[in-house]
């Protein structure tokens, strides 16, 4: 019996397709950020306050992942910005293989930022990295302030929280101290915003947040 | 979520060191897991035992070792986490710094 002592990291294929998307993704000055959210979360109303935003000053593009129809694309391509969707055909999360495959759509050279819209989904899209720089989680208001708490896993891997639907807390038992809390406790680094698409609230800070993050990009790889 | 590639990973490193070291059999592998590397033991073992049913590595036995990330918390109080959800001991405080506790390694190879 021979003992070989090795050191070898392991990673699993979808990591290594990620990795090779963020190459792709770097070697653009690109700013790729991976919304995952619960079902009716707000992801698209969200990608669709964000590229009005910021129309004329930054090249955004859009991938949305659905099991089914291209109504989230159609949504998104009436503000004028590139977008392709991926129908998974009944998979509840984007890996990053199909990821790669869909970044010849898009003129690369052009884009400053990749939105991806996971598949409305808390749990398995939190174990798939796409290569993207930045991960968001939504949770919408009326889904719970304890949600932060039973998605330990999204709320581990995101950078970013953010509440959405402040509009609607009124009509819930939702605190947004409690639900900030409870994310806190699962990961301490987590940066906590609350929105409202609808009337706005908050919508600066997340648009400051995102701006910041797709310069800084483009400043690193486009001189 | 992703534990069949994984093991479909340590299958790939296995050979590739067999090739190397030309040995003919592999009594055990041992890996390194960490609480935030996000894979599941029990999923990964099923997968293992998956994949190298009736092959050549059908009796390598896998040894996980388990690893925590150490918290040190503003209180200067420093304790291992064993789940996400976790407070200080001292102060109750639940934003401490983690470090380490996110490996997903191999480590050794026994082999004939």
């Amino acid at each position: 019996m021979v003992t070989i002592r090795v050191k070898d990291k392991l990673l699993s294929k979808n990591d290594q397709y990620a990795l090779a998307n963020q190459e792709i993704f770097d070697r653009h000055g690109l700013w790729c950020v991976n919304l995952i959210g619960a079902p009716g979360s707000g992801k698209t109303l969200l990608i669709e306050r964000t590229v009005d935003c910021f129309s004329g000053k930054l090249n955004i593009g859009v991938l949305v992942g659905d099991l089914d129809t291209e109504n989230d694309a159609r949504r998104i391509a009436g503000h004028g910005v590139p977008v392709r969707q991926i129908i998974t055909g009944g998979a509840c999360h984007l890996n990053a293989k199909t990821i790669g495959e869909f970044l010849p759509h898009f003129d690369l050279e052009r884009l400053d930022v990749l939105i991806i819209e996971n598949v409305g989904n808390l749990v398995c899209p939190a174990s798939y990295f796409l290569g993207e720089h930045d991960r968001v989680t939504l949770v919408s208001t009326p889904e719970g302030d304890d949600k932060p708490l039973k998605y330990p896993g999204a709320m581990h891997t995101s950078d970013v929280l953010l509440i959405t639907k402040l509009d609607l807390v009124p009509y819930t038992d939702f605190s947004l101290d409690r639900a900030r809390k409870n994310a806190l406790k699962i990961e301490s680094s987590l940066l906590v915003m609350a929105i409202s698409a609808k009337t706005g609230e908050g919508l600066e800070a997340w648009k400051d947040w995102f701006e910041s993050h797709a310069r800084e990009k483009k400043s690193q790889n486009k001189p | 979520m992703h534990e069949l590639s994984i093991a479909e990973n340590i299958l790939e490193i296995v050979e590739s060191y067999r090739r190397e070291r030309n040995f003919t059999r592999c009594s055990s592998i041992t890996l390194r897991l960490g609480l935030l590397s996000a894979v599941d033991e029990e999923s990964l073992r099923f997968a293992f035992e998956a994949l190298t049913e009736g092959g050549p590595y059908a009796q390598a036995a896998l040894k996980v070792q388990r690893t925590y990330p150490k918290a040190t918390c503003s209180c200067g109080r420093s304790f291992e986490v064993r789940d996400f959800c976790y407070a200080c001991p001292e102060c109750g405080s639940v934003t401490a710094e983690l470090t380490g506790g996110d490996d997903l390694n191999i480590v050794q190879l026994e082999v004939d």
